[in-house]
């Protein structure tokens, strides 16, 4: 069977045609779709390292003032100068711990129910000192 | 050329078809976008009202002013706050012995509180939990005088404050001593010059208190005790006299 050579180039550009619209028809709702916002969740992170100059300061990253909760242990952390002594006392537990090389610091300390003051202090060699306190709350009830 | 577009013709609606189908593998993607984009509206409006449930739980400490038929007027540290109290808040006691549960009629003007719950409106609570308790204090300053026999020891705030401290035997007493941290003490480990933290109960007289816990920093704040202690500098070798002349 003899096929005419016309024939064979309309198939040709028949299945081309076909082809280009599947994959138009495909792939546009994707790359229109993709043109959306950047995520609002990214987080520009600033870590400032404190100067090996500076003088004695102490800032609380953790817990906030009033803060409500439901365990009855917590975690206490803020920066104060490298390697400064940091001293946590609760009503029902007392911590002393070395801030790191960065001057960060981490512990945890126990609540009693009801309100706690949570009493934080830095000390530096020269026994200079610098406090922050906070209140927290802890109850098993749901608020 | 009309054969060829016959064909073409033909070739585009036998394709067109299978585009179809393409597009109809594609539908069930753009449901589950859909599906997907309604589950996570529905977490943010989940979050959103948490959020908001959050903002709203605030606690008081404070003592009783008043009392009125099912609200409490609370003299915290910053103001007065009012509680209102319905029939889902819970009321307890918490002294020397285990919690236990009290009405409404047994609170009593000057009493200490903690009061939990959601606001509305500002220096407004409703209360879900109420928790008759005494805050105890928490101070810190240096050691000025240690009487073994009294069992005392005085203390001198950075403020100037100055508080007799009562020893006693509940009392729990911890040494700072670098390398090792916190170990155990006592009162006779206790020095002038020592800085203490204190977690004491107000005694009768505004000035003397009595000791829950103690926390010792020996020496400098640094503590000195411990496996890096100083080593005291060797004293220099006295220099014969010259003669007097």
């Amino acid at each position: 069977m003899k096929i005419d050579k016309d024939i064979i180039v309309a198939i040709i550009i028949g299945v081309l045609v076909g082809a280009i619209a599947a994959v138009a028809v495909f792939f546009l709702p994707n790359l229109l779709s993709k043109k959306e916002a950047p995520n609002p969740e990214t987080k520009e992170t600033t870590i400032v390292s404190p100067s090996p100059a500076a003088s004695l300061f102490l800032t609380l990253e953790n817990p906030q003032d009033q803060a409500i909760f439901a365990e009855n242990e917590i975690s206490v952390s803020g920066r104060t100068i490298p390697t400064g002594l940091v001293v946590i006392v609760s009503a029902v537990d007392e911590k002393a711990v070395e801030a790191d090389q960065s001057g960060y610091f981490e512990t945890k300390i126990s609540l009693e129910e009801g309100a706690n003051e949570i009493s934080i202090t830095a000390y530096n060699q020269e026994n200079e000192e610098k406090t922050e306190a906070v209140t927290v709350f802890y109850t098993e009830e749901e608020i | 050329m009309i054969k060829t577009f016959y064909f073409i013709s033909l070739i585009s609606l036998i394709l067109l078809p299978s585009n179809g189908l393409a597009q109809e593998e594609a539908t069930p993607t753009a449901q589950e976008n859909q599906l997907e984009k309604i589950q996570q509206l529905k977490e943010k409006v989940a979050e959103k009202v948490t959020e908001e449930r959050q903002k709203n739980r605030h606690g008081f400490f404070g003592q009783i002013k008043e009392i009125s038929q099912s609200t409490l007027i609370l003299t915290t540290k910053k103001n007065e706050i009012t509680i209102k109290i319905s029939e889902e808040t819970k009321i307890s006691s918490l002294g020397v012995g285990p919690k236990k549960e009290i009405d409404f009629a047994d609170l009593e003007v000057g009493q200490s509180l903690t009061a939990l719950g959601l606001t509305e409106k500002e220096n407004e609570l409703t209360a879900k939990v109420i928790l008759i308790k005494e805050k105890p204090l928490i101070i810190h300053g240096s050691v000025s005088e240690v009487d073994a026999n009294s069992g005392t020891l005085t203390v001198k705030t950075a403020k100037a404050e100055e508080f007799l401290v009562d020893y006693e035997k509940t009392t729990k007493c911890r040494i700072f001593e670098k390398g090792k941290g916190l170990v155990n003490g006592g009162l006779s480990k206790i020095e002038i010059g020592n800085r203490v933290h204190l977690v004491a109960l107000q005694g009768e007289e505004a000035s003397r208190i009595s000791a829950r816990r103690i926390l010792v920093l020996p020496g400098k704040a640094f503590g000195v005790v411990g496996k890096e202690e100083t080593t005291p500098e060797p004293t220099a070798s006295p220099s014969p006299r010259e003669p007097e002349s």
